[in-house]
């Protein structure tokens, strides 16, 4: 897919109780930890590719282990508007990811065994 | 005091005050006043954070220019001082965390082409040559961005087509059509403004079309006032749909829809443009449509509240909820507008408090494709955007 401005380094916004998944996704990260990714809305997401981020990936914990309940749900919801509207402009909308870490790495699973 | 920085047009306010007892953002009680702006622009005191915030208030529906005894029309003298502070500090509060904004200007910088017609369906009969530019506006972002109940924008656009193919017309659609710029204008980005202005104005040239149809109202103003001050007059007729609609009524012989209906007037189409009677003609030639009017309607009419995407607060709400709730004394079922914005952002305020008592809130493009049965009630065909959303995004 063509795009003409997907180079760049990797901008992660990442919930402080997911552990390193995401690491691996990107040489260069420029990261900004949050405290719940479902307060990481749309048009910051998009104001990263704008102001030149090559991709975005927002991280964090199994859906069914997020501590904040909701937060990785509404996380998608807005990644999703963000894809969308790369794919409209010609860009190409894998630039933006979700990425719910694997159950076993996040800090909650780690301070909470066999919940 | 830098006399420079004094917009001229502001030494003619005879400060009577008329502008600041119209001002539906004065209204909420929350000490916003036109007046107060102008004075202090007509003062030099451009530099308070206060300021800022008053300025970044109005909505520039221009219902204070319709009683101002000076003929100042203040939208204009509040886009330019945007223009100022804008550059320096950033604009107001923007709403959906900048997202339309930020959509808006990666259109008007972003060298990829757009795919912006991916809602186009086979019976739909579009042109790649011909006299007449059906320009779509922002419809195809809009689906993407907002989720109220009913809401639309590309069946809207589908519509659009569909009434302009009734009347004979197979539009051009620009495949790369940019955002016309309204929002970042009036945000006081005129530098994106004008990209946006020049890659639209060089699109359109290159179809020799003689005629530019839109199905929204900011768009046509931008087209009408902004471009035309700007860059010069184009030579293009510029209308609105239901303009077009009006001059073709005889091809369009709507079915019966009974019901009671209430017009909106956006500002843009109405105040801005003196639009008035056109959409309320094509309502009356529905058979079985009552048209009955708001307390405030026409040249009185109130903003729904959004105007570029900024400053939504509590005043907005306020005069949202209040709009609803005119609508909802009138008796009619359905509140008829023609502004995606409006639709937007009715949509919005009826998903709050109230809500049981409004009316159905319709774009008039909508109602007219219903009466003509040209879109019915059943499941809307899902867009090819929605392709790529089954894809693993949980990598």
């Amino acid at each position: 897919m063509s795009d003409s401005s997907a180079v760049g380094s990797c901008v992660t916004f990442r919930c402080k109780w997911a552990r390193e998944a995401g690491a691996e996704l990107c040489a260069v990260l420029d990261e900004v930890r949050v405290v719940c990714i479902g307060r990481i809305p749309a048009g910051l997401i998009m104001q990263a590719i704008e102001r030149g981020a090559g991709r975005v990936l927002v991280v964090g914990c199994p859906e069914s282990d997020c501590r904040h309940h909701n937060g990785v749900k509404l996380a998608r919801a807005q990644v999703r508007v963000a894809r969308d509207l790369l794919h409209l402009l010609g860009l190409d909308p894998d630039r933006v990811q979700l990425v719910a870490g694997n159950e076993s790495r996040t800090a909650r699973s780690a301070a909470h065994p066999g919940e | 005091m830098n006399m420079d920085r004094i917009p001229s047009e502001t030494l003619v306010c005879q400060e009577c005050g008329r502008c600041t007892g119209v001002c539906p953002v004065a209204r909420s009680g929350l000490g916003h006043s036109p007046r107060k702006v102008i004075r202090s622009a007509g003062a030099g005191g451009t530099r308070s954070p206060e300021f800022d915030r008053a300025l970044f208030s109005c909505l520039g529906c221009d219902r204070c220019a319709t009683v101002c005894p000076a003929g100042l029309v203040i939208s204009e003298v509040i886009v330019k001082l945007r223009a100022e502070v804008g550059s320096d500090r950033g604009a107001g509060t923007l709403a959906h965390g900048g997202l339309l904004q930020s959509f808006m200007r990666m259109m008007a910088t972003s060298p990829d082409r757009q795919r912006r017609l991916d809602w186009l369906d086979p019976s739909l009969r579009v042109s790649t040559s011909g006299d007449t530019i059906l320009f779509v506006g922002c419809a195809p972002y809009f689906d993407r961005v907002f989720d109220f109940p009913g809401l639309r924008p590309v069946e809207t656009a589908r519509n659009a087509v569909r009434l302009l193919n009734r009347v004979g017309i197979e539009p051009i659609l620009l495949e790369d059509e940019r955002c016309c710029g309204h929002d970042l204008l009036w945000l006081g980005d005129t530098g994106n403004f004008r990209l946006l202005a020049e890659r639209n104005l060089a699109q359109i040239a290159a179809t020799g079309a003689k005629r530019l149809v839109f199905s929204c109202p900011e768009c046509l103003r931008t087209f009408k006032l902004d471009y035309q001050r700007r860059f010069g007059k184009s030579g293009l007729e510029l209308l609105h749909i239901s303009e077009l609609l009006v001059q073709e009524s005889s091809k369009l012989d709507p079915g019966a829809l009974p019901g009671r209906v209430t017009f909106h007037d956006p500002c843009r189409l109405g105040r801005h443009l003196g639009i008035y009677d056109p959409p309320r003609e094509l309502l009356r030639a529905i058979p079985g449509v009552a048209l009955i009017e708001m307390n405030h309607s026409r040249e009185t009419a109130t903003c729904c509240g959004g105007t570029a995407w900024v400053e939504c607060g509590t005043a907005v709400k306020c005069l949202q909820s209040a709009r609803l709730a005119e609508a909802g004394a009138t008796g009619a079922d359905r509140l008829v507008t023609a502004c995606p914005k409006c639709d937007i952002h009715l949509r919005c305020a009826l998903c709050g408090a109230g809500a049981e008592t409004a009316p159905q809130i319709i774009n008039l493009i909508d109602l007219l494709a219903e009466s003509l049965g040209l879109s019915g009630p059943g499941p809307l065909p899902e867009s090819a955007v929605l392709a790529h959303k089954g894809g693993n995004q949980d990598a």
